[in-house]
């Protein structure tokens, strides 16, 4: 087993420097290492995807400048083609109303987690992060990676699972699989819940008498 | 005696030996039960050869098993044609047809009741094998269970699918009260793609009806 993996803020912006309050309070609330800022938006895509086994939240810039940066919304889409399970807020000073209709469909069926103004008040977005962490405690498919993750990669290559039409899966496989929302991926997760759920209903109810 | 035709892949690459091992746990009835076996294994899985064996004795009531690969389409050996499919549904009237193949409950169920089979047990979806041999055993019982006390007994294929059911899910807690919660899992998967079908008249059906 290796050592469980704290969260990690990852912040994609080009227009703030590390002491910028809202990286000084991030820093303060869940520590100077688990907070990384990038300034190139496909240095931080680049970062996410080279660490999907890290329980992330990607805070992320809509606009960037200059002609070799690629969009927040595009950083999105393609942390989304690889993995259903980065919690991702979009910030920006612009309006919802600025966004193209078909960005702003693919941000929702993708599901972005929040979408927020960038202003003065870093409040609204620390508590979004906060809210992003807990979500992500209590997903299944986020417990699932999690327990996996905390795996030796040799134990990851493993066959887990064994269908009867001849199909082996190992760990990593089964992991891939939930990242992507594919089918082996979700059943592994309903039939974890399913069993929860027998186990708890085997559970006798507490009484007062 | 129950006429019982068993079809069962012992060549299978990565499944033969599980199928082999379904087949002996129900072959091992034989002399315990009133069963006579009729086997056909490996490369004979063919659908001439389940013909030759089924159309003799189809008139009266009799149990067909399969123990192979399996699909939307029917029961199969891998990249072969099927041994049973839509070709041959009607051949398995007055049928109790069992099997522990994935995906046939689906679609083959409906046709071979259609045709005239009493009942169906089976998969509708992608059933589980376990990856451990120790666990071998333990799912064979699950998934046959109603097949070995319908020779055992005199009790209804309901009955007997229901029991099947409540036997998983005993097997099921004592697999998660332990620490093989992976395999516990499968075998929810399993119990919950198990499906009964057929009449309520015929799934009143016991093995005195097929003697």
């Amino acid at each position: 087993m290796t050592e469980m993996i704290n969260p990690k803020i990852i912040v994609v912006h080009d227009d703030i420097p590390d002491t910028h309050p809202i990286m000084v309070m991030l820093k303060v609330n869940h520590g100077d290492d688990n907070v990384l800022l990038f300034k190139h938006s496909q240095e931080g895509l680049d970062y996410v995807l080279d660490n999907l086994g890290t329980k992330m939240i990607v805070l992320l810039d809509k606009n960037f400048y200059g002609n070799k940066e690629i969009s927040g919304v595009r950083v999105f889409e393609k942390i989304r083609e690889k993995t259903s399970l980065v919690y991702m807020i979009l910030i920006t000073v612009s309006k919802i109303t600025e966004l193209d209709d078909e960005d702003l469909k693919m941000l929702i069926n993708k599901d972005l987690f929040k979408f927020e103004s960038f202003t003065s008040d870093y409040s609204k977005i620390l508590k979004l992060v906060d809210d992003a962490l807990l979500d992500l405690s209590i997903r299944i498919d986020s417990v699932i990676e999690e327990w996996i993750m905390r795996h030796s990669q040799e134990a990851r290559n493993r066959p887990l699972i064994k269908d009867k039409d001849g199909k082996t899966y190992s760990m990593d496989q089964v992991l891939e699989s939930i990242r992507q929302q594919t089918e082996i991926g979700v059943e592994f997760e309903r039939n974890l819940l399913k069993l929860a759920i027998e186990i708890f209903s085997r559970q006798k109810l507490l009484t007062n008498d | 005696m129950i006429n019982t035709v068993i079809a069962y892949d012992h060549n299978d690459v990565d499944l033969g030996s599980y199928f082999n091992s379904s087949y002996l746990y129900i072959n091992d009835l034989v002399g315990k039960s009133n069963i006579s076996v009729t086997s056909i294994n490996g490369g004979n899985c063919l659908e001439s050869n389940i013909n030759n064996a089924v159309s003799p004795i189809n008139p009266n009531n009799f149990v067909f098993v399969g123990l192979s690969h399996g699909s939307d389409d029917g029961l199969c050996l891998i990249a072969d044609d099927n041994y049973v499919s839509g070709n041959n549904t009607s051949i398995f009237v007055n049928s109790f047809f069992y099997s522990t193949a994935c995906h046939i409950g689906r679609e083959l169920s409906k046709q071979l009741i259609n045709d005239g089979c009493k009942c169906f047990i089976g998969y509708t979806n992608v059933s589980k094998a376990p990856i451990a041999g120790k666990y071998v055993e333990l799912f064979i019982e699950c998934e046959l269970h109603a097949l070995k006390n319908f020779f055992l007994s005199t009790k209804s294929i309901q009955v007997l699918f229901d029991e099947m059911i409540s036997f998983t899910d005993e097997k099921i807690i004592e697999l998660a009260n332990g620490t093989d919660i992976v395999e516990a899992m499968a075998l929810i998967a399993n119990r919950d793609y198990m499906i009964c079908v057929g009449t309520d008249a015929d799934k009143a059906l016991t093995s005195n009806d097929f003697n």
